[in-house]
């Protein structure tokens, strides 16, 4: 599986697990995430902790999630973020948008 | 040094692209400089297989990288019917990010010294000391 899946504290953890979100597994990700959320869950956190690299087309995948939360008045937290998510996140302004902290542990304390 | 990769018109052929080139230029970039010339490669070659040789199994996109002691110049062709206006610098700034299309294009315009659209082929240039 390319995502694991963890409730605390009421929220959604959805970990992504490979090291790269892009146009070649996007089509993957975004049916797993979007099934979490069709599942009911509308307070999530993705931990990004294990991707070092993310393209236009992993952007749209988060894209879709934060579209979709808050369409439903749900919550997403990005956290983990290393070099270059955090620069693409930054350059695009999406930084300015979603919901950003450090670590997994502050996400779901928030 | 100039080096060239051939690929088939398929997504399943990025990964290829990407350990290619981030293994030549990882020994003289910086990390900043390096994944913006993965990033911005990537949407290009994403852009060539999808857009200009529309995932033909008979059409092919080269990729070329070529370096001196003041820049880093990536190519990439492909065979398809040529490449759409690319927005300008400023164009690109003012952009919205949460429209699904053309983000590629944008980031490849901002995160760019230089980028030179020219029938089937974009040519992206870094200057090595900025």
């Amino acid at each position: 599986m390319s995502i694991k899946v963890n409730e605390v504290n009421g929220y959604t953890v959805i970990t992504v697990e490979t090291e790269r979100l892009d146009v070649v597994n996007m089509k993957e990700m975004k049916e797993a995430m979007m099934e979490v959320v069709d599942n009911g869950y509308h307070k999530v956190v993705i931990d990004l902790s294990n991707v070092t690299f993310i393209d236009s087309s992993g952007l749209s995948v988060i894209i879709s999630l934060f579209k979709r939360l808050n369409a439903l008045e749900g919550e997403l937290i990005l956290c983990g973020l290393g070099e270059q998510p955090k620069e693409l996140l930054e350059i695009t302004q999406l930084i300015r948008l979603f919901k950003v902290v450090e670590t997994y542990e502050e996400a779901v304390r928030s | 040094m100039r080096i060239t990769l051939e690929i088939e018109s398929s997504i399943s052929e990025i990964p290829k692209v990407y350990d290619w080139l981030k293994e030549a230029i990882e020994p003289f970039v910086d990390s900043t400089l390096q994944n913006r010339i993965l990033l911005v490669t990537q949407e290009m070659v994403t852009n060539a297989i999808i857009h200009g040789n529309k995932e033909s199994a008979e059409k092919r996109v080269k990729i070329s990288l070529a370096t001196n002691r003041n820049e880093i110049v990536v190519d990439i062709e492909d065979e398809g019917d040529g490449l759409p206006p690319f927005p300008t610098k400023e164009e690109a700034q003012d952009m919205d990010y949460m429209e699904e299309n053309g983000r590629g294009i944008k980031l490849a315009v901002m995160l760019s010294d230089q980028v030179i659209r020219e029938n089937n082929r974009v040519t992206l240039i870094y200057y090595r000391n900025t």
